[in-house]
């Protein structure tokens, strides 16, 4: 595997300053005595603990955990300040943005925008029983066996595990996790 | 937490006085260090940011979605695309259709680019699309982009009114078997298609066959134009990051039969018509390679082959195409989003004329070489975002031509977008314009001698040329509905005429009258329009989609030319269209969906306004299996939509139908 740290570091500054952008632009047009902080921010945070909290079979020590973000680059873009420079046990975290659901696979952590998760739905099949931490923030994702959703809640973000999903990818989601998710079987809100 | 808020929009703030500087020197705002309980009770401030990527281009864009496809019950590429508000589909025969967008339409409409995961299915006989070839499995197509408006300077010559750009699914999204049946009086589809992997690799076998039953010249008649045709094809990708690539490749078949006018002057005078089948064929093969870095930035690397021949009854034609293209996409620096690419197509064509029909040279060789390059410029904190950019290309053929095009959309204002362009596209000379060669059999005159038509390409064709600008509105109406308006103004330079030559009597080898006809580029025309596109969903089982396009051209005919017919052009497209759709899932199990189409009358070709209705109602027993029963034009037994020389062949017309669908899955 190539390691994307080829570019130059000017790249490095663009995705940071872009990300600048993107969050900038509703905080400015909200004004400027909000104490609210936008989504993407928060939800680029929510991804690196989820990741934190997963235990991935058979990943080397030392490589990469690849996170791939699909159809939203406001939270990709703040994804790579957020992970920039840290490690989870060793692991550093990459971020991409698959163009096409066929290249899933290389990835550990997959968050797939809500526009996205209609058309998606072929694609995530192929890959449900495979290692990948499929997260969305698509109403109804986890119940159609993606394993954590993100939905608001009062104006604060909460998350639904969906835990046969997770069963059947083989991952191991750690019990702090599951102690704060609203936990969800099926098809079914438990 | 506040002060973790307070510290972020300081850091903003202070990016957005010195996007690069101010923030590398402010610490970014430690959210990483943030417990999932503390994140759970921070306050955002946007429920979802499900921002259609289409609203944010400043084009009209349209996109047809794979649902949309499914639930129209609609088996042909020409029909799917009445969906699309703006785009003007009349249907010639069973088998034929013409299809454009703002103005200009017939069998061989010239101005619009056609392009199926990348391939452009453009053909350069005559500028156009044979859409008789473009039998696709509508099971695997992901979505259908329309973009109407000069769409040049980064696809390149022919998107001059519109670029259509088909996409199917990648193979990972089509896993597993599918089989599906329809049937009734339009004809049948058949299609199978069978997905697996191969190691890291998804691949998709498929086929489809489909048979066009006759359509009908009037109430009862029968025109004698069936249709069928073979697809079968493959598609693979695969991936190892940050590389991702596909290779699809198709095959396909057909035989169709279309009333003609016989040219031969042995037989013209018993047989007006000619009425011997069709026959086509093509295969291609496609592969695309992409690398993506971390950064987003991208580089795309495609080629293909296509070889494709027909055989009709006023002659015979074959085609290869060889075309590699690569693009790199990009961000520089924080403000600019930049993409440039660089192809090279090479072409050869020939075309043996039966009966009168003849084509100079007989064999065509040409090369094509282009380039282009677009930046997005984001500006005043993201809300202005200004594209600029053109495409150069050489054309052995026609030489260099340069199509560039500027851009403006303003994202200031909540839940709406504001968009300005203007462009200018080019639509270079077919080989029909430059070497057609048509002699027409002798029709009786009122002098009593005989009169000879000859119809004559010219080879001193020139380039069309359009300057067009254009200005679009969107509006999003609570959570549950948008409406967009999209105005235009045209202007059009060298169009084609047809010029004709002074009647002459000749006297060997007996007395005849001749009169030529060669077409030159001496109209200009203005076209202008508006189009109107909204979409509401009341209740979530429920959706509403409606659109409504007025269009309209002043021709200015040079003083100089012959052509007495090329002031009719106002009406060859219709002034008003009209679409009202209601897709409707009372229960998970069914839907039940109704289309209304409304086309205004072609005042060139004395075609009437029709009215089309489309009933389609979906049962599904399992998530596996389903059955659909589909009724089109349902408002009449049988309505023209297209006449005139335009069409080539004799325009007949379509019956209302009515037909079942059986879809089934399996693992």
């Amino acid at each position: 595997m190539t390691t994307p740290r080829v570019h130059g570091r000017w790249l490095g500054v663009a995705s940071v300053a872009l990300a600048a952008t993107l969050i900038a632009a509703p905080g400015i047009a909200a004004g400027n005595a909000t104490d609210a902080v936008p989504d993407v921010a928060v939800k680029a945070a929510f991804l690196y603990n989820f990741a934190k909290f997963t235990e991935w079979p058979a990943l080397p020590a030392g490589a990469p955990i690849v996170v791939c973000i699909v159809g939203d680059d406001g939270i990709a873009a703040a994804l790579v300040v957020t992970v920039r420079e840290q490690n989870i046990s060793g692991h550093t975290l990459e971020v991409w943005r698959p163009q096409e659901s066929a290249t899933w696979r290389g990835c550990h952590l997959l968050f797939l925008a809500d526009a996205e998760t209609r058309r998606s739905a072929g694609g995530l099949g192929a890959i449900k029983t495979l290692p990948i931490l499929t997260i969305s923030d698509g109403k109804g994702f986890s119940q159609a066996g993606g394993i954590i959703e993100l939905f608001v809640e009062n104006a604060r973000m909460r998350f639904a595990i969906n835990v046969d999903a997770a069963e059947r990818s083989g991952l191991h989601l750690s019990s702090r996790l599951l102690g704060l998710a609203k936990v969800i079987r099926d098809g079914h809100v438990q | 937490m506040r002060a973790i808020t307070r510290l972020l929009l300081a850091a903003l703030l202070s990016t957005a006085a010195s996007p690069t500087n101010g923030f590398a020197q402010t610490k970014v705002p430690d959210l990483r260090q943030a417990t999932i309980e503390d994140l759970m009770n921070i306050e955002i401030t946007s429920a979802s940011r499900k921002e259609q990527r289409a609203a944010d281009i400043a084009a009209a864009v349209f996109v047809i979605t794979h649902e949309d496809i499914r639930r129209s019950g609609m088996t042909t590429i020409p029909d799917l695309l009445r969906l699309a508000p703006g785009v003007d589909v009349a249907q010639i025969n069973s088998n034929k259709w013409a299809v454009s967008v703002r103005g200009f339409n017939g069998l061989r409409a010239n101005k619009l680019l056609v392009l199926v995961d990348g391939r452009s299915v453009y053909n350069r006989l005559f500028s156009g699309v044979l859409w008789d070839e473009q039998d696709l499995m509508l099971d695997d197509i992901d979505r259908i982009e329309v973009i109407r408006g000069p769409g040049a300077a980064i696809w390149g010559a022919n998107a001059v009114n519109g670029v259509i750009n088909i996409v199917t699914k990648a193979a990972a999204d089509t896993q597993g078997g599918l089989v599906r049946v329809d049937g009734g009086r339009s004809g049948e589809q058949g299609a199978v298609r069978y997905g697996g992997t191969l190691g890291a690799a998804s691949y998709r076998l498929y086929s489809q066959w489909t048979r066009r039953d006759q359509s009908v010249i009037a109430e009862g008649t029968r025109a004698n134009d069936a249709s069928h045709t073979v697809t079968t094809g493959f598609r693979a990708d695969g991936a190892t990051q940050p590389d991702a690539w596909m290779v699809e490749g198709g095959f396909t078949a057909g035989q169709s039969r279309a009333l003609w006018p016989n040219t031969d002057p042995q037989t013209a005078a018993r047989e007006p018509i000619a009425n011997d089948p069709s026959d086509t064929q093509g295969v291609h093969l496609l592969g695309r390679w992409t690398h993506t870095r971390a950064s987003g930035a991208s580089l795309q690397t495609q080629s293909f082959v296509d070889i494709a021949g027909r055989q009709e009854p006023v002659a015979n034609y074959d085609r290869r195409v060889f075309d590699v293209d690569t693009q790199y996409h990009t961000a520089l620096g924080a403000h600019h989003d930049l993409v440039a690419g660089a192809g090279y197509r090479f072409i050869n064509e020939t075309f043996a004329g039966h009966a009168g029909f003849s084509l100079t040279p007989a064999d065509n060789s040409a090369s094509l070489l282009t380039a282009f390059v677009q930046d997005e410029i984001a500006l005043f904190g993201n809300r202005l975002a200004v594209t600029l950019g053109s495409q150069v290309q050489y054309d052995s053929g026609s030489g260099a031509g340069v199509q560039p095009t500027a851009r403006l959309m303003w994202k200031g204002l909540p839940r709406q977008r504001l968009w300005a362009a203007t462009s200018r596209a080019l639509r270079t000379p077919s080989l029909q314009d430059r070497g057609i060669r048509v002699d027409f059999p002798p029709v009786p005159s009122a002098s009593g001698l005989p009169l000879f038509v000859t119809a004559l390409g010219n080879p001193a064709a020139k380039t069309e040329n359009l300057v067009d600008a254009e200005a679009g509105y969107r509006l999003e109406i609570g959570t549950a509905a948008w409406i967009i308006a999209t105005g235009f103004v045209g202007r059009y330079d060298d169009l084609q005429t047809q010029e004709q030559s002074a009647p002459a009597v000749q006297f060997v080898p007996s007395p005849y009258i001749l009169v030529t006809s060669k077409f030159g580029n001496q109209l200009q025309a203005t076209t202008r329009g508006l189009e109107v596109a909204g979409h509401w969903t009341p209740v979530p089982a429920w959706r509403l989609d409606g659109s409504y396009t007025a269009f309209h051209v002043t021709p200015q005919l040079a003083a100089t030319s012959l052509d007495p017919a090329a002031v009719g052009e106002d009406g060859s497209a219709p002034r008003t269209q009209w679409q009202l759709r209601s897709t409707f899932s009372p229960v998970a199990r069914a839907s039940f969906d109704v289309a209304i189409f409304h086309v205004g009358r072609l005042e060139r070709y004395q075609v009437d306004a029709y009215t089309r209705a489309d009933v389609s109602a979906e049962w599904r027993f399992t998530d596996r299996l389903s059955a659909m029963a589909i009724g089109q034009n349902l408002l009449d037994a049988a309505h023209a939509e297209f006449g005139g020389p335009s069409s080539l062949v004799l325009a007949t017309q379509v019956p209302r139908s009515a037909s079942v669908r059986l879809r089934w899955t399996f693992r």
